[in-house]
């Protein structure tokens, strides 16, 4: 996991092809040592990651809950079976999805 | 005469693991699933959620099941039957609670939930799900139906 912030925008590169249980606590961990500053606009650059189960997708949710009120996060580059957990759950009502960075950028008014 | 339970031990099974309780193994379970789905013929978006809903039950038993003691082992088996790629998982640990079994539903989650959607993950990703315990074991049934073949045009 990979962190960018840059211009108002906090960037968080998945860099796993999993993010599954076995790999959860760490990426948690990850999160609270680099996201401190309640961001408002999250991107999640997702391309890399081919499969996620409930205990990745808490870490997401994590991350959601570390941002500040009325805050905005985009997934960028999910593949189908990435976006398809996101829908089983209905977290798809709040992480909303691009297929690529420069749309999730715009999308974020970055 | 009755027909044999879906549950019970399947001397037709294709495929047949056992492995260790850690989270490090339940990807060898989902990829060991994926590749006989495929093989097997089904479609993509049905193997993503049959490995899907696999993850999920091998996380159950080596975190709720066996309290994530890493020394404990669990079965799987996978076959083809009546049209439909079967996923047994059976392990001798802690049964899930039926009150955990019988809830929620989608519809009841709090979004900001970090944990718990995984046996709703599971019914939403199979097209039939059984649980229970046998002679000691817990045993979970995920099925996933086969696409029907095509008629002949000719």
């Amino acid at each position: 996991m990979e962190f960018f912030k840059e211009s108002g925008l906090l960037r968080v590169r998945l860099t796993d092809t999993r993010l599954d249980a076995s790999r959860a606590p760490s990426c948690k961990q990850a999160l609270i040592a680099n996201v401190t500053d309640r961001p408002l606009r999250v991107l999640i650059d997702a391309a890399a990651v081919e499969f996620i189960d409930s205990s990745g997708l808490g870490v997401l949710v994590f991350l959601l809950k570390q941002m500040g009120d009325g805050g905005k996060i985009v997934v960028a580059g999910a593949r189908p079976a990435v976006r398809r957990l996101f829908q089983i759950t209905k977290l798809d009502s709040v992480f909303k999805f691009s297929d690529s960075l420069d749309e999730a950028t715009l999308a974020l008014g970055a | 005469m009755k027909p044999p339970s879906p549950l019970a031990p399947d001397h037709a099974t294709a495929v047949r693991l056992r492995l260790a309780s850690n989270l490090e193994a339940v990807a060898l379970a989902g990829a060991a699933v994926r590749d006989f789905a495929l093989a097997a013929g089904l479609e993509t978006s049905a193997i993503d959620d049959l490995e899907l809903a696999t993850v999920e039950a091998a996380n159950n038993i080596v975190l709720h099941g066996y309290g994530g003691a890493s020394n404990r082992r669990y079965a799987l088996a996978i076959n083809v039957a009546l049209g439909e790629v079967r996923v047994v998982l059976s392990d001798t640990g802690e049964t899930i609670p039926e009150a955990v079994l019988s809830a929620p539903t989608t519809a009841e989650w709090n979004l900001e939930d970090e944990s718990g959607r995984g046996l709703a993950i599971i019914r939403a990703c199979t097209d039939r799900m059984e649980y229970s315990r046998v002679r000691g074991r817990n045993r979970m049934l995920l099925a996933k139906r086969l696409p029907s073949p095509l008629p002949c045009s000719d």
